[in-house]
């Protein structure tokens, strides 16, 4: 039976929290393991269609095969309106890819052929913008594309 | 030893470590998985103006868009979601016997004609010395011996599409990406699914979870020749155009 303590008991007793760091250090260990680190932060506005038959392109990541490029408008207006590339840190345009890859491909040590090159574009960049990014690409033989597109249902 | 009280370690500021360590992960992670629909371009040939390249009518399904959204799969007018049903035709057609003249023909490939063909091929390859045309034809032998490695897995011959057969996706300059993706989806779902159903009926387990557990599988060699077998018997040629407009 529980006892009752007559008067007083104003002081209300203090709540163990020994418990709470493991609390906290499994929130950290779910995310440690659920997500992935950012490594390039997007300059240009990029919403992804979406798709159902999309790929994974994680474990391209993890064997280091793959460079990623954003195309889209830019996010700071000081920038300008117009389509733009984002090569990691910096913008440019259809004619700097081919060198830009060349280069990234060297720091890995890999054959161009084999280096995906991931397209990550905003819903309404228009087609030629990615047609001319395309043919620098293939000027270098860098042939292996992907189309960023988010997994999902697509709107039409 | 002489037991003595240890003094009781204060754990108070632990739960502000691990709160500034998960705080840290918060920030400089993202949830979002990177995905996308992989594409392979082709090699950049030169082919000498007096070549003429006969690519019949019945082997091309052209999908055209504007910037209008208006989308025309050979000469209808299409919706988006009826893409999949005219592709899944261009492929189904004639698969199995020749009745549709105005889809694309398919072909029987047997031991004899790859054997021969490669034979060709070497015989041409040692004659030539221009590494354009080595390159070229090298890649066209690797064809092959795709070819023979389907026949010897099924121990038979097999039907194949006309090797000209291809699907083509012109658009305009100011056609917005995502109704290529749109397109793109269509054209995979439907080759996908027609790829699931031959996988299963070759080795019992549907070609897309194949893929599945080909990229999870940490050297990306599990299934790897099903996969290769499976995509010679349904090729997935997609050849996206120059837009008309663009200077």
């Amino acid at each position: 039976m529980a006892k009752f303590k007559k008067g007083g008991g104003k002081a209300s007793p203090a709540i163990n929290t020994s418990a709470l760091p493991d609390i906290i250090f499994m929130l950290l260990f779910f995310f440690m393991v659920a997500t992935t680190s950012k490594d390039i932060d997007p300059m240009v506005k990029v919403e992804r269609p979406k798709s159902t038959e999309t790929v994974d392109l994680t474990p391209f990541k993890q064997r280091n095969e793959i460079d990623f490029v954003f195309i889209g408008k830019p996010l700071k207006a000081n920038f300008g309106d117009q389509v733009r590339l984002q090569l990691d840190g910096q913008f440019g345009d259809p004619e700097n890819i081919g060198k830009w890859k060349r280069v990234k491909v060297d720091d890995k040590g890999a054959q161009i052929e084999n280096v995906i090159t991931c397209l990550k574009t905003d819903k309404e960049v228009g087609y030629g913008y990615i047609y001319k990014v395309k043919e620098a690409l293939r000027d270098v033989k860098a042939l292996q594309v992907a189309y960023g597109a988010e997994q999902g249902k697509p709107k039409y | 030893m002489a037991k003595r009280a240890i003094p009781e370690i204060n754990a108070g500021s632990m739960a502000d470590i691990a709160f500034l360590l998960l705080i840290f992960f918060l920030v400089t992670t993202t949830m979002d998985k990177d995905t996308g629909m992989l594409r392979q371009m082709s090699v950049k040939i030169d082919v000498p103006d007096n070549i003429e390249i006969d690519v019949r009518k019945r082997n091309l399904m052209k999908i055209r868009a504007n910037a209008q959204n208006q989308i025309m799969v050979r000469t209808d007018l299409t919706e988006i979601p009826d893409i999949k049903e005219k592709i899944d035709m261009f492929y189904r057609a004639n698969m199995v016997s020749e009745t549709d003249g105005e889809f694309p023909e398919y072909l029987p490939v047997n031991k004899y004609t790859c054997d021969t063909s490669i034979a060709a091929i070497d015989k041409y390859l040692e004659a030539t010395e221009d590494p354009a045309v080595i390159e070229f034809k090298m890649a066209e032998r690797s064809e092959w011996e795709k070819r023979l490695m389907v026949i010897n897995t099924l121990k038979g011959p097999y039907r194949e599409m006309h090797r000209s057969a291809a699907i083509q996706i012109e658009l305009q300059t100011k056609t917005h990406y995502d109704i290529l993706i749109a397109i793109m989806n269509e054209i995979k779902s439907a080759i996908n699914d027609i790829r699931d159903e031959k996988a299963k009926e070759i080795y019992g387990i549907p070609y897309r979870t194949m893929v599945q557990k080909r990229d999870l599988d940490g050297k990306g060699t599990l299934y790897k020749d099903e996969i290769a077998l499976i995509e010679v018997l349904v090729p997935e040629r997609i050849v996206e155009l120059k837009p008309a407009d663009l200077q």
